[in-house]
């Protein structure tokens, strides 16, 4: 299993911009893994699988706003869950969230 | 066995996958799976100089996919893909009651629903599908789930296998000229069905599906609904061609033609040491179940495609089924590799042995649609697309203090609440 302290989300963007998204993504250290979600069913979306940290929430959220802007397709999703308003606090709340709870 | 350093990075792999998932800690193991990846998807991808591992799960999504990480092949494999469509088998019986049947298809709509993110339909199909669950275990299974499942697997798993071959392969450059030929010849009969040659080619309705008649079949139903929905000819030539020509659906249908081969290579192998009757008898069914494989997963792509445009068609108050991308996608790929199976089938064991699995699509397809499609149609009718539901199941949300629309991270409550609901019904 996944070490729990480590969060991981997904970034899909479209196939051309796989590579750059990977780049920054690592530049952030999140580690990045691509993993098609094209299957058997034909379905299209490029995920890239990455481990949420604070750095990598501000790249994240300075890459979705660029990208919305620019009008190029962009989904976040944790856990397979579309995350709607992504900003750098929405990821730092899924951080927070899944932090184990402290001992009493 | 001792952990190798490269089991270890194959461990945190498959953790990384599964975390990305709603996902079962451990999947759901099968030999059958095992054994069709070892014997013919294995040995096929190393004809053409790629070796590949496999990676399983048991997830919502259902999604087997083929990934390159490190250099290295694999295929993921989604055991729920088999569990749902050994579901659906067992829904496909004449004896079960309509309600049963549609009882039946809530788990699938769910999962569904979670995939096109709609949190609110996963929620409430979820909760049904538990409620129904002690039911459907009792149902029993098709005798011959095991055969079925090792064929579909290796279909699934060819299919899978051919994503992994290098693009400028000879192996993956024939498949891609094939699948262009196969796809332009599919636009031409939809063209001549559309410039008025459509009586001919269902002038006899009751003719099983042929590499003829079969896109004249979903011709026949697409220009009915095109007729109740006023769409016109241009529409329907305009989506076609779209598909048809679009290079991630020539990728899939290249893929489906390598997944046949892959079948053929393990039926040959057959011969060696089996009748020519009993190969031939194997290939028919064999090549039944991976044909079932397909309209199991249009069904699961029309509940997709349904749910995730669920506002556009409240907006437009109707379903436009031109729009049912996954539905289309897949019924023209099922036309496709109809053909190609008929072919192979021939080369088994003459006419005799393409005719009767001509017949054995034929009742698959009839059946498959009155039993499964029909009833879950209705169920999609009365649920999704009904205001009054609708309205219900705001206010049930409502009283679970679940308000979707006030918080970012709303849906991903519900989500979790929903996924241990999912984890509970999936143990």
């Amino acid at each position: 299993m996944v070490d729990e302290a480590k969060i991981q989300i997904s970034v899909s963007v479209p196939k051309e911009d796989v590579e750059d998204t990977a780049n920054e993504l690592q530049a952030a250290g999140g580690d990045p893994l691509i993993a098609p979600d094209a299957g058997f069913d034909g379905a299209h979306a490029i995920d890239i699988l990455t481990i949420l940290t604070p750095t990598v929430a501000a790249t994240v959220a300075a890459m979705y706003a660029k990208r919305q802007a620019a009008k190029r397709y962009v989904s976040v999703k944790f856990k397979g869950v579309e995350v709607k308003g992504v900003s750098e606090g929405t990821l730092l709340k899924i951080i927070d969230r899944m932090k184990p709870p402290a001992a009493p | 066995m001792s952990a190798t350093p490269q089991d270890d990075a194959h461990e945190a792999l498959v953790a990384r996958f599964r975390d990305n998932r709603l996902s079962k800690e451990a999947p759901r193991s099968s030999a059958e799976v095992s054994a069709a990846f070892d014997q013919i998807a294995y040995p096929l991808l190393q004809r053409s100089g790629v070796s590949c591992r496999l990676i399983e799960l048991y997830s919502a999504s259902k999604r087997c996919v083929s990934t390159r990480v490190d250099g290295s092949d694999y295929i993921v494999f989604d055991h729920a893909l088999l569990n749902c469509f050994e579901r659906f088998d067992a829904l496909d019986d004449p004896k079960l009651p309509p309600s049963l049947v549609a009882a039946g298809l809530h788990l699938a709509i769910a999962e569904a629903s979670r995939n096109a993110q709609r949190v609110d339909f996963y929620s409430f199909y979820l909760r049904r599908a538990l409620e129904v669950e002690p039911l459907l275990r009792r149902l029993p299974g098709k005798p011959d789930a095991a055969f079925r499942r090792y064929w579909l697997a290796a279909f699934v798993l060819c299919h899978e296998a051919a994503h992994a071959l290098p693009e400028n392969s000879e192996t993956k450059l024939n498949l891609a000229q094939s699948a262009l030929l196969a796809s332009s010849s599919l636009l031409d009969e939809q063209i001549a069905a559309l410039s008025g040659s459509l009586d001919a080619l269902l002038s006899d309705s009751a003719t099983p599906p042929s590499p003829r008649n079969a896109p004249g079949v979903e011709m026949e139903q697409w220009l009915a609904a095109a007729d109740d929905l006023g769409l016109g000819e241009d529409a329907i030539y305009d989506v076609l061609e779209e598909v048809a020509t679009d290079s991630r659906f020539l990728d899939e249908i290249a893929c489906d033609s390598f997944a046949v081969s892959g079948l053929e290579l393990a039926l040959e192998s057959m011969r060696k040491t089996a009748s020519e009757e009993a190969v031939a008898r194997v290939a028919v069914n064999a090549l039944s179940a991976a044909y079932l494989g397909f309209l199991h997963y249009r069904l699961v792509g029309y509940f997709e495609d349904i749910v995730s445009g669920v506002d556009d068609y409240l907006a437009a108050e109707k379903v436009n089924p031109l729009k049912l991308r996954l539905l289309v996608e897949m019924s023209l790929r099922g036309n496709l590799v109809v053909q190609r199976m008929i072919e192979l089938a021939r080369s088994f064991g003459g006419n005799g042995t393409a005719n009767a699995l001509r017949d054995a699509f034929a009742s698959l397809q009839h059946e498959h649609t009155s039993r499964l499609f029909v009833p879950g149609d209705q169920l999609i009718a009365t649920t999704v697309l009904d205001d009054r539901f609708r309205e219900k199941l705001r206010s049930m949300l409502a009283e679970d203090k679940i308000n979707l629309e006030s918080l970012d991270l709303d849906p991903l409550d519900v989500c979790a609440e929903s996924d241990l609901l999912w984890q509970q019904l999936n143990d």
